[in-house]
């Protein structure tokens, strides 16, 4: 058997909570059964969290997933380290939404196909 | 006169190329050539008639020309030369009517009447001369394809054909690859289009190549990969007008060197669908033209280490998610990220800050940790991340990061992205050695299918992993595939599959300089059926 294999950065723990990692073990479960009470009742505040990758959406899966990976210090700790990019890349995370918003390549010739009369996929 | 001139000069064009091309096309005993040039026939051969060249074009216009002029004339001169006359305008035209079976075919081809379109393409004389139910089946899988929507009965219908081949040879390889494209599966389709170009030798038809290349053209312009198309359309093959017409246009919108306006709008009268073709040509020439290749002015850095503020494990953790975000693609251009972000975490690594940090934090969560062991756990997972960043864009670690200490953090890094490689290319050859060993046949495609991956999957372990993993796979590797492709050929009879299996090896034993295997693939690469 092998364990599923998560995104360190994607995925970590503490983005899923949107908790900071020096937070408590008081913080982990006070904000991990708010997130899944909101999740229940479908608000669409909990839906999506951020992450220096961009925003994700947030299962209760996740949520419990992430509590349960905060539970154990051995692993919390490696995750901490992985989640100290969120200060780090706040300037870069802007500098790529501004190039994302600047006017691209050629565009794609979609229909291109039919010249060859083949049929679009 | 003067037609009988031109005509006898047209020969005489025809006699000294053919003389030429075949000259090009045997080297004189591969021992004594230059081995680039030797590997440059074995892959590329050259044309062996003129009506594979560029000079079709003007030397059926020359021979059209004196024939009408001879009709012409004879017309006031005794029947004899009238009947001459006549017998020369049928010659000229023969070819023509000899190939009128293709021309339906396409028709039918354009309207998605499968069976109709195999039929008429077995009727063909000169398109598909060298492997006519080859290029039956094609003329069926690209028939399905033009259909407005998926036929499974058809695609089922034109399977069947194909798994009846006698022989797989290019035409077949490219059928396939319209199967899967019209199943939807388009990287399955690039493959096989690939993989088709090494199937050119004297058994697959100039035209299934031509197919092939205008489908990975039109597959590289839907996704908008210009850069491709130019790649694609600069080397010396056969291409389609319409597939020319896309190069120029390509070129155009990518900012390179492109032909002239009145070239552009020559190749969109010669490749025809003007209606659909048109906005497009405007747009290429409402581009500037450009001559020469242009350095592109120096971008400044979005991010690098130095920018971000912070300790040095946030300064790598900020180029690492910059490097995640952007994507494979953006990597490829720009290898070197790859060599700052390596260095980034060298820097992390080799100091004790980290170390002191973790400490603190095992304190405070009043945790029983080993804080060096939660480090190379930690460091393992970069490593993990760098590998698949370098694996998803194609980028060769090595050649990257250049020199680097065997206790590096660099060197942790190659070896985790080296292993990976070996590893899958490893299970690949030992599952073609156990299968072909034990005397399980698979249908000539799914053989070449399964060739094809292990050939990949070597190409790429070679490009990332470099010259060592080329030295290291070899041996196995040689070993499966020889196996195999002797088997195809002894027990078989697939000789068209088999000898590029061979001729690859012998690149391949060339490359890492193992005399006993060029020896032995110099004799399989020679041998004829």
């Amino acid at each position: 058997m092998q364990q599923q294999q998560t995104d360190p950065l994607a995925d970590n723990p503490f983005f899923v909570l949107g908790l900071a990692p020096d937070c408590s073990r008081q913080e982990i479960e006070r904000e991990g059964q708010k997130l899944l009470g909101l999740l229940e009742l479908g608000l669409s505040r909990a839906a999506t969290y951020q992450t220096p990758l961009g925003p994700r959406e947030r299962t209760p899966e996740l949520v419990r997933g992430a509590m349960a990976e905060l539970r154990d210090p051995k692993r919390r700790v490696v995750h901490e380290l992985w989640a100290d990019v969120a200060q780090a890349t706040s300037v870069a995370h802007e500098r790529a939404e501004q190039a994302q918003a600047s006017p691209g390549e050629a565009p794609a010739w979609t229909d291109v196909w039919q010249l060859f009369d083949w049929r679009a996929p | 006169m003067t037609s009988t001139g031109l005509l006898l000069c047209g020969l005489a064009v025809l006699a000294w190329y053919r003389s030429r091309s075949d000259a090009r096309a045997r080297p004189r005993g591969l021992k004594h050539v230059d081995l680039k040039v030797a590997r440059a026939h074995l892959h590329d051969p050259p044309p062996r008639w003129v009506w594979q060249t560029g000079a079709r074009g003007p030397l059926l216009a020359l021979a059209i020309l004196s024939a009408h002029v001879d009709v012409v004339a004879a017309l006031s001169r005794p029947p004899v030369w009238a009947m001459l006359a006549a017998l020369l305008l049928v010659a000229v035209y023969l070819p023509q009517l000899a190939d009128l079976g293709w021309a339906l075919a396409r028709k039918a081809i354009a309207r998605g009447y499968t069976r109709l379109a195999y039929r008429l393409a077995k009727l063909s004389a000169t398109t598909w001369r060298e492997d006519r139910e080859g290029g039956a089946v094609l003329a069926a899988a690209w028939a399905s394809y033009a259909k407005p929507t998926f036929d499974p009965d058809d695609t089922t219908w034109v399977e069947d054909k194909l798994h009846k081949l006698p022989s797989l040879a290019g035409a077949g390889v490219v059928a396939q690859g319209l199967l899967a494209a019209n199943r939807g599966d388009r990287d399955q389709a690039r493959t096989l289009m690939h993989s088709a170009a090494s199937l050119r030798n004297d058994d697959t038809p100039a035209y299934a190549m031509t197919v092939a290349w205008d489908w990975l053209i039109a597959d590289a312009a839907a996704d908008g990969r210009w850069h491709e198309v130019i790649r694609i359309a600069a080397q010396p093959l056969d291409l389609s007008p319409t597939a020319k017409l896309l190069a120029a246009i390509a070129a155009r919108l990518d900012g390179q060197p492109s032909p002239p306006d009145i070239n552009l709008k020559a190749l969109w009268l010669a490749a025809g669908k003007h209606r659909q073709t048109l906005p497009w040509r405007d747009r290429a020439l409402s581009c500037k033209r450009v001559l020469y290749r242009q350095k592109k002015a120096a971008q400044p850095a979005t991010q690098t280490p130095a920018e971000v503020s912070g300790s040095d494990l946030q300064k790598a953790l900020g180029l690492h998610a910059q490097l995640r975000r952007e994507g494979p693609v953006w990597l490829r251009l720009r290898p070197k990220k790859l060599a700052e972000l390596v260095a980034a975490w060298e820097r992390v690594f080799a100091g004790k800050s980290l170390l002191k940090q973790l400490q603190r934090r095992i304190i405070r969560l009043e945790a029983p940790l080993d804080g060096a062991e939660v480090i190379a756990r930690y460091r393992r997972q970069i490593c993990e991340d760098i590998a698949n960043f370098a694996q998803a864009a194609e980028v060769s670690l090595v050649d990257a990061i250049g020199p680097h200490a065997d206790d590096s953090f660099a060197a942790q890094a190659v070896y985790v992205l080296r292993s990976r490689l070996l590893v899958h290319v490893e299970q690949l050859s030992d599952t073609l050695h156990n299968r072909v060993r034990s005397g399980r046949e698979k249908l000539p495609i799914d053989e070449w299918r399964e060739w094809t991956q292990l050939r990949e999957s070597c190409e790429h372990a070679t490009r990332l992993g470099g010259m060592d993993a080329r030295r290291v796979l070899f041996p196995q590797v040689h070993k499966a595939c020889c196996a195999h492709a002797v088997w195809l050929w002894n027990e078989r009879k697939q000789y068209a599959m088999a000898m590029p299996m061979f001729r690859w090896l012998l690149q391949e034993a060339e490359a890492v300089g193992d005399e006993a295997a060029i020896e032995l693939q110099r004799k399989n690469a020679e041998v004829k059926h």
